[in-house]
């Protein structure tokens, strides 16, 4: 009755709770309460027979030791009370007044222990609001991701929050683990700061904190930002508390954060345009270096002036600062729009100005001006056009003919004064081939010429027909330029042509006056030549037997024997006949040099050398030569008599005299129709002569080639004269001692 | 007295020559050659005989077969073989200054003698040496 009412009234005891365990710790009874609050704390429904050190160890290691070192104490016989906490994490554990007692059989043996426990943190309302402040700053804890630790300076042990056992990837709290193990996790580089920060937090009783770098056994290095608080009994240190936070992701962002302003004001420093970034209060929050060089304010002027002062000084430079004022209220009023313009400063300078919102979040925050100096660029591009309009003007009004082709020669301007070639319409032509303009036997030329251009990129020259609009071609000298673009490589050409036609009309009759002029020469040199040959013949032959009568007649003169005279007289009238005789040669050869246009007949070949045979019977008959000859092919010829005759008796005699003494004489006469007219060949098998030695000597006068006595080296330089003069040729053909061919060119 | 060869087609100049040296008794011996090709044959022969060589030789222009100027070409190339070293006269009847311009650029031509050769103009000759 009284264990019922007991245990009724147990039930009934707020914050009253008991249990009784056996040796083993296993369950053997408990009160309602206890198994309400088993639920409440760690979620687990108890049972008798079940072990709680079993259930403890799984759910917390700090109070399953705490628990059984009280449990075992118990069981070897001691009762005590404790006032602990408990609890299923650092916060929400609560403070408990256990009672441990032993139980003991009737032997008085220990068999299983009584725990009576009374929650004493719920026994005021101040504990309650702790307890409750306790719990929101658990949760606020655990949203931040914020560890506790808690260390104890007397007996040197610590304490880790779940939280900071998940920042080293800890697994199992270390109940020995203390200050000086966690020491080896800290970053070299941060040990010294950390032992400082700490210490002197000891010495001075202060707050600590310290940011730090650790590396846990994982290696993967974390930043952590650590606080803490002395806690004092009696003036004396015994409890460090307090807080750490991976602040990995916080520094790396302020890393990249940093890393990124560097580069953006590296590049708003380096770039070439002036910069402004105004905030939409109208603060200024960027400017670079050029916008000060720019409006032209000192680098230290622009830092220590206010604001509104700097920009109303950047607005009193320009040119018009109302339309400028203007532009800025419009763009303030429409904070999305960009704007593009340019303007002009005081100073004669041309910005371009661009204008750009600042947006941040969808928000516009602030504008972007950037201008860029463009004087030097609008005053290029102003001296660019001048002396593009120059030359345009130049171009058009030239007398040559201007045009541009591109590589493949097609046509992309024409100057007008190509209008007199091309007619009217002289523009249809441009996008055609300047190639089918040329006369086409130039066109290879043309190509060739072209082609060289571009591939030596050096300026050609060439003359070239080119068609006319009207008909007809007129002739151009026509001068390429190229024109080389910035990769190197030719772009366009520039062809120059001026007219050429009347000087290549002059060029062919001065070709044509030269060509006379030195056939004129040609005859003027023969003629020369003759003359010479004269010169000559009067020098030797003639002086020859005048200078002999001249030494007889001395000899004559100075002589007393009449026999001696008598022989003088001889020699004086053989050189006086011997100069007649050449006298009268002379007056043949100047008779067949007058007497070009001597009249021609019809001739039978066979007469005339029946004529000629006559005439040299005697010397026929006395060397026993045998005289062949055929006609047959051309029987006759259009020619002077007299003068075949003189061709047939000196070739004859010449046959006769240089027989070879040991042949009959065998001569030939041959005729026949060839192109350049009537060929006569003269064949015989007589001496021969050393054409080597001698050839160049051959038809000159009184030239011979044989110790003969009737040489008298007139009768080929007589013929020679005689068919030349008519416009044929003779040639000849001989071996030593194997005979003569002469060949007869008649002509036409 | 020297050997004196006279080298022309001419038999009345080698006739009024020979009287005038022969009268004159410029020379020792007359060796007398019709054209240069007799003159070349003989030369050639007597290279190594020494005293069948002449000490001076007139030579004609206008001669047939080898004249003066091819006899001066095939002259050239047999000089090294002579065992004597002679002048050459040139002897013309030709007053032409482009034969006396061409006789010079022989160096054996020592002088170019117009026709007629008159006994003073030969003792000047065959005395000079």
């Amino acid at each position: 009755m009284n264990e019922q009412f007991l245990s009724i009234a147990l039930e009934s005891s707020p914050g009253f709770i008991a249990f009784s365990l056996d040796q083993n710790y296993c369950y053997t009874s408990f009160t309602k309460s206890h198994l309400v609050t088993m639920k409440k704390i760690w979620g687990i429904d108890i049972g008798l027979g079940m072990s709680l050190s079993k259930l403890l160890q799984e759910l917390n290691k700090t109070d399953y030791h705490k628990a059984v070192r009280n449990f075992d104490r118990a069981l070897v016989g001691e009762s005590f009370s404790e006032v602990e906490e408990y609890g299923d994490n650092l916060l929400a554990r609560k403070i408990w007044e256990n009672r441990y007692d032993p139980i003991r059989d009737n032997d008085g043996r220990i068999i299983g222990i009584v725990v009576i426990s009374i929650e004493v943190s719920n026994q005021s309302n101040r504990l309650q609001s702790v307890e409750e402040t306790n719990q929101r700053l658990a949760l606020a804890v655990k949203a931040a991701n914020i560890g506790i630790w808690e260390w104890n300076l007397l007996t040197n042990q610590a304490i880790w929050s779940d939280e900071i056992l998940a920042i080293f990837n800890l697994t199992e709290p270390s109940q020995t683990f203390n200050y000086e193990q966690y020491l080896p996790y800290i970053h070299p580089e941060d040990v010294e700061q950390l032992q400082e920060n700490i210490n002197r937090s000891l010495q001075t009783g202060q707050d600590y904190s310290s940011e730090h770098r650790v590396i846990p056994p994982d290696g993967k290095e974390k930043w952590l930002s650590a606080c803490g608080k002395i806690l004092t009994e009696q003036g004396k240190p015994v409890k460090m508390i307090g807080t750490i936070v991976d602040i990995t992701g916080r520094k790396r962002m302020e890393e990249e954060a940093s890393q990124a302003y560097s580069l953006l004001q590296a590049a708003v420093n380096s770039t070439a345009d002036g910069l402004l970034v105004v905030n939409t209060d109208g603060r200024i929050s960027i400017y670079n270096n050029r916008f000060l060089a720019i409006f032209g304010f000192a680098e230290d002027e622009a830092r220590n002036q206010p604001d509104e002062v700097l920009l109303s000084k950047a607005v009193s430079k320009i040119q018009e600062p109302e339309k400028f004022l203007a532009r800025v209220r419009e763009l303030y009023a429409k904070p999305h729009d960009e704007s593009n313009d340019f303007m002009e400063l005081t100073n004669g300078r041309i910005l371009h100005r661009y204008s750009k919102p600042q947006i941040l979040a969808g928000e516009v925050v602030g504008r972007v001006w950037s201008f860029r100096d463009i004087t030097e660029q609008q005053r290029a591009e102003a001296s660019l056009l001048k002396s593009e309009q120059l030359y345009r003007t130049l171009t058009d009004n030239m007398l040559e003919f201007i045009n541009l082709v591109d590589i493949h020669g097609k046509i992309i301007y024409l100057s007008p004064s190509t209008k007199q070639i091309l007619g009217e319409n002289y523009l249809d032509h441009i996008g055609t081939s300047i190639f089918s303009l040329v006369h086409a036997e130039d066109l290879e030329g043309a190509l060739g010429k072209f082609n060289q251009l571009i591939i030596e990129q050096k300026a050609v020259k060439a003359e070239l027909r080119y068609l006319k609009e009207s008909g007809g071609y007129i002739w151009l000298e026509t001068n390429g330029n190229p024109i080389v673009n910035e990769n190197g490589s030719v772009e366009t050409i520039v062809l120059a042509s001026r007219e050429i036609t009347e000087r290549k009309r002059n060029e062919e009759k001065i070709l044509e006056q030269n060509s006379k002029l030195s056939s004129i020469a040609e005859t003027l040199k023969a003629k020369n030549e003759q003359l010479e040959e004269f010169t000559q013949i009067v020098s030797h032959n003639l002086r020859s037997p005048v200078s002999n009568i001249l030494s007889l007649l001395d000899f004559y003169e100075k002589s007393d024997d009449e026999v001696e005279k008598k022989n003088f007289i001889r020699m004086l009238r053989e050189s006086s006949s011997k100069m007649l005789s050449h006298l009268h040669e002379l007056n043949e050869v100047l008779k067949i040099k007058q007497n070009k246009d001597i009249e021609r007949q019809w001739i039978q070949f066979s007469d005339s050398l029946e004529n000629v045979k006559q005439q040299l019977s005697v010397l026929i008959t006395s060397t026993q030569a045998v005289i062949v000859s055929d006609f047959t092919s051309a029987p006759q010829i259009h020619y002077p008599n007299i003068y075949l005759e003189s061709i047939l008796i000196n070739l004859l005699s010449n046959a006769l005299k240089y027989r070879h003494p040991d042949k009959t004489p065998e001569i030939h006469f041959l005729t026949s129709e060839t192109e350049g007219g009537i060929q006569m060949t003269i064949r015989d098998n007589g001496l021969g002569i050393n054409l080597k030695k001698y050839g160049h000597h051959l038809f000159k006068l009184r030239k011979t080639f044989h110790n003969h006595p009737e040489s008298r080296g007139i009768g080929l330089f007589m013929i020679k004269n005689q068919i030349e003069a008519l416009g044929g040729e003779i040639n000849i053909f001989s071996e030593e001692n194997n005979g003569t061919t002469f060949t007869v060119k008649f002509g036409k | 007295m020297p050997i004196v060869a006279l080298v022309d087609d001419d038999s009345i100049f080698q006739f009024t020559a020979t009287r005038l040296i022969e009268s004159a008794k410029l020379a020792q011996n007359i060796l007398h050659f019709e054209n240069g090709n007799e003159a070349l044959i003989y030369l050639e022969k007597n290279a190594a005989n020494t005293e069948l060589l002449p000490d001076f030789l007139f030579l004609d222009i206008n001669m047939p077969i080898v004249d003066g100027w091819m006899f001066l070409e095939d002259f050239e190339k047999l000089k090294t073989k002579l065992t004597k070293e002679f002048p050459i006269y040139m002897v013309s009847s030709s007053i032409d200054p482009r034969d006396m311009n061409r006789a010079r650029e022989f160096a054996e031509v020592k002088d170019f003698v117009i026709k007629p050769v008159t006994i003073e103009r030969l003792t000047e000759l065959l005395n000079s040496n």
